[in-house]
């Protein structure tokens, strides 16, 4: 995430820090349990598809009241535009920080396990956890990466997770493993 | 579809298309990116987007098209963050700077990894959102100044009824030791005049006690002491004191108390100042010589229902869904005193802050039923 950070201090002309420190994996059914800094009745949300050798959707979850004060704290930094103002700019400009961060995770599992995986746009939404993280098959395994965004000592929780079918999430598993076992002990 | 008519289109399409190499050398460079640039293809070609553009080297651009190279993935540089990344201008106008949107994505072609660079113009749709929220505060400043010419005019009618009401109690009080005798035995010529003057300044004095209470409850002041009261008492002694004016009107109030105590928790002088109203209204829109009926029931859900029930014209259908507004008045009745138009929206607001409901069922040239409603309270509590 330190790509992201960099893009995204870059952008605000202040400092950004990004922190992964929890990843999980959880059924579809249990989502809500692991998504416990967040109000899963009101989230906001930034979309990707990704496919390659694998393939799913990756998404980027901030409570939907926590995104206007995202956009507040970056925007208010480079444009200076007031707080009525935020709303208009809001889909836009996370669309843009959701595509970095997503962006940052995906590239992070292509190069650390040697995949090749292509991103399709970022797409902005806005509802419940059902509407937004929706799947038929409610055993259906995602992975999840808690996602700390830090600036001016303010602390925004998000979360970002990796939608894939069964057989992308057991290549998942087992490059992961082989990438442990490659380390040196 | 042939190779030609696709190239032509891309080439002629109205939005920006750049083609780079992984070495970033660009391919493509459409004819919408030459108006804009002021760069042609012949230019350009070959080049590599950092020597046509030596201000992107480091930029989140370069980054943005690496990345898609490298990695695979696709980026977004909106307008909202990023108005000026290449230096563009509209075809229209020699010097002015083109606000631009970026999609950068990755292509493979044989074997070969391109990255696709789309350019949007979004100048008219920034300058669309710029008048717009130039509108939006104009719109809020004029509502911030209507909302200040608002409350100037509710505290100028407010500071002036304040003023009359002093020299009109006094006035009134004055005219009523008169007819009461006080300074001696009137001549009966007099006593008519005085009692006109005595009842118009009663009548001035409500309106402005009305006035001041509409006041009260637009600026959130009025004020409630709860109690638990019973309401055929209350009921029993507003009917009493109201009956003076009933008589004036040539009606007769008639209560019929509930066999139960109907326990409720209210402001007894403001539940009396609705009840007085409500026969008020009864006695002025009455046939005369009949009764007005005043009833207590329990209905469902622990409720108490007042009801005052006359017989008269009736309320037309016309006025029915603004009767409880501010001002409104049903022409045409037989009585001669009008009042302000305020009395059933001050009911309103008083029945609102106990949680109740009040309302009305009329049929025309028939019966009048004016009800409120109030929450029972356990005698115990």
């Amino acid at each position: 995430m330190g790509s992201a950070a960099a893009a995204l201090s870059t952008m605000v002309k202040d400092e950004v820090s990004i922190s992964v420190p929890d990843i999980t994996f959880s059924s579809i059914d249990a989502i809500k349990d692991n998504l416990n800094e967040l109000d899963t009745s009101n989230l906001t949300s930034v979309r990707q598809g990704f496919d390659g050798e694998l393939s799913g959707d990756a998404i980027l979850l901030f409570s939907g009241d926590k995104s206007l004060e995202i956009v507040r704290m970056l925007l208010a930094n480079t444009l200076g535009i007031n707080d009525n103002d935020f709303s208009d700019f809001e889909q836009e400009a996370l669309s843009e920080i959701g595509n970095i961060i997503l962006n940052a995770g995906l590239s992070a599992i292509a190069n650390t396990l040697k995949f090749d995986v292509n991103s399709s746009l970022p797409i902005y939404k806005q509802g419940d956890i059902d509407r937004l993280v929706g799947s038929d098959d409610k055993s259906q395994t995602v992975l999840i990466l808690r996602v700390d965004l830090n600036l001016e000592n303010k602390q925004i929780k998000g979360y970002v997770v990796y939608l894939m079918d069964i057989v992308s999430i057991d290549q998942l598993i087992e490059h992961i493993n082989r990438y442990i076992n490659s380390i040196p002990n | 579809m042939h190779e030609a008519l696709l190239k032509q289109i891309v080439l002629s399409t109205d939005i920006g298309m750049i083609v780079v190499t992984a070495d970033s050398s660009v391919v493509l460079w459409n004819q919408w990116i030459e108006k804009t640039s002021r760069l042609t293809a012949t230019e350009t070609l070959g080049n590599k987007l950092t020597q046509i553009f030596p201000q992107l080297t480091g930029s989140r651009l370069q980054q943005a098209i690496d990345d898609a190279i490298n990695n695979g993935t696709s980026a977004l540089l909106s307008s909202a963050w990023n108005l000026y990344t290449l230096p563009l201008y509209r075809t229209e106008s020699e010097d002015a700077d083109l606000l631009q949107s970026l999609i950068i994505k990755p292509i493979g072609v044989n074997g070969e990894s391109y990255c696709l660079i789309e350019i949007f113009d979004v100048t008219n749709s920034h300058n669309r959102e710029a008048l717009l929220r130039e509108k939006s505060k104009e719109s809020e400043q004029a509502l911030e100044a209507a909302e200040t010419a608002s409350r100037t005019k509710t505290e100028y009618v407010s500071t002036v009824s304040h003023e009359l009401r002093t020299p009109l109690t006094s006035i009134n009080g004055s005219l009523g030791l008169i007819l009461g005798g006080v300074v001696g035995e009137i001549p009966e010529k007099a006593r008519g005049l005085i009692e006109v003057a005595s009842s118009n300044t009663t009548r001035l004095l409500s309106i402005i006690n009305d006035l001041l209470d509409i006041e009260k409850i637009e600026a959130g002041k009025m004020e409630f002491i709860f109690s638990q009261v019973d309401l055929n008492t209350l009921c029993s002694q507003v009917v009493e004191q109201n009956q003076n004016y009933a008589q004036s009107h040539n009606v007769r109030f008639k209560f019929l108390p509930n066999k139960q105590a109907m326990l409720v928790s209210a402001d007894t002088h403001r539940i009396s100042q609705v009840l007085s109203n409500l026969l008020s209204n009864a006695a002025k829109f009455s046939f005369t010589d009949r009764d007005v009926l005043i009833t207590i029931e329990e209905i469902a859900d622990n409720y108490s229902r007042v009801t005052v029930t006359n017989h008269g014209n009736g309320i037309p259908e016309n006025y029915r869904d603004s009767l409880f507004d501010k001002f409104t008045q049903v022409e045409g009745n037989q009585s001669s005193s009008k009042g302000t138009g305020l009395g059933l929206n001050i009911c309103r607001a008083i029945i609102n802050q106990h949680h109740g409901h009040i309302g009305f069922n009329s049929v025309l040239n028939a019966t009048t039923s004016f009800y409120f409603d109030l929450k029972l309270t356990d005698p115990n509590t």
